[in-house]
């Protein structure tokens, strides 16, 4: 017969020892949905081999020249305007060591990348998108994303981001509150800087 | 000096373990995460007059709003499933059912799954050594409702096998 507070307390230190081995994983390997889980499981899988499966035979995703000439342009336009990053795609720059991907043109609204957090210029996730891999704080200004978020989307397994106007919250996108597709009229249009919670 | 210095080695120390009261309270994943974020978010506000405390007492305080937030969660959510069963809807399972497992805490779990979320709440809160007082400041309920929850608890209806003790002279 074991007491309740001590139960309790034993079980929160071997949830915390398991969680900081590797704080996603290990989160995700102790606590778990009973059937439901199995189910999601599946299901997982079989949607990605679908997703898979779409990417790989769907026509007309690849941009036809003209247009790939227009996204050029608009990277060449970006970097002069934001020195400092690097192309490193078809209408994408990374900055800060590839901490932060930025889509200039060409995007697809519904794929913020698995383990990033993506910010919007338009309501709705609209693109032009940025992308934010690291935890910790990024200066929007260093990469032109200053003033001018107005959607965003959490796509990591743990955490939250957290938008700020020089120091003053605003709003945030996290594992509770996955998209946000309009930041609000008081929000919009001011973030300076996010800070990414690992 | 930074509004938010020493936040983030406090949410990095903290986090899981509020995540874990969430998740005794709340008997759900999603929404443990959830109220366990609210939560940090809160602390974050006001970290300015909160960081000069200790860790366990912060750890405290963010656990009570937590479970605040679950007991307001649960609230919105058997709202919504009353309104759907009175929309034609049929009622299959409760409105908060306790749903999630932890490999290592079975007994936990289950003596956790018999209560109400209130009772769970009271329980968990207490086991961290908060006072009757402190719990019901923080669930914004009265202390007699929070003795009277610890009795029930303490009679062990819910329990075959965990004896509820949840702090000394505190009935």
């Amino acid at each position: 017969m074991k007491e309740f507070g001590r139960l309790a307390r034993e079980a929160e230190d071997r949830f915390v020892e398991a969680a900081s081995i590797d704080a996603a994983a290990g989160i995700a390997d102790v606590m778990h949905r009973r059937a439901a889980h199995r189910r999601a499981e599946a299901f997982k899988r079989v949607a990605c081999l679908v997703l898979l499966a779409g990417t790989l035979l769907l026509p007309g995703t690849r941009p036809a020249p003209g247009a790939a000439a227009d996204v050029q342009r608009k990277v060449d336009l970006y970097l002069a305007a934001n020195p400092g990053g690097r192309q490193t795609g078809p209408g994408q720059v990374s900055y800060n060591g590839g901490a932060v991907v930025i889509t200039v043109a060409g995007g697809r609204a519904v794929d913020c990348p698995l383990g990033s957090v993506c910010f919007y210029d338009r309501p709705d996730f609209g693109f032009p998108r940025g992308e934010v891999h690291d935890c910790g704080w990024q200066d929007l200004s260093t990469f032109g994303w200053q003033d001018r978020i107005e959607s965003a989307v959490f796509n990591r397994s743990h955490g939250l981001a957290q938008f700020f106007d020089s120091g003053t919250p605003l709003f945030s996108v996290g594992v509770g509150h996955r998209s946000l597709p309009d930041a609000g009229t008081e929000a919009r249009n001011r973030a300076t800087q996010v800070y990414v919670h690992c | 000096m930074s509004r938010y210095e020493g936040y983030e080695t406090f949410y990095k120390e903290a986090f899981a373990r509020v995540l874990f009261r969430a998740l005794c309270i709340t008997g759900n994943k999603e929404l443990a995460w959830d109220v366990a974020q609210e939560a940090m978010l809160v602390m974050l506000e006001k970290w300015d007059q909160r960081r000069a405390r200790t860790f366990d007492d912060n750890l405290r305080y963010a656990a009570g709003v937590a479970g605040k937030q679950a007991l307001s969660a649960r609230r919105r959510i058997a709202v919504q499933v009353k309104a759907l069963v009175q929309l034609g809807g049929r009622r299959e399972t409760s409105a908060a059912p306790f749903d999630v497992e932890v490999e290592f805490a079975h007994d936990l779990m289950a003596a956790l799954e018999g209560m109400s979320v209130q009772e769970r709440a009271v329980a968990v809160l207490s086991a961290s050594g908060m006072s009757t007082g402190d719990v019901a400041d923080a669930l914004r309920i009265t202390q007699s409702t929070v003795r009277s929850h610890k009795q029930r608890i303490r009679r062990g209806l819910h329990l075959p096998s965990v004896v509820l003790a949840l702090g000394e002279g505190d009935a």
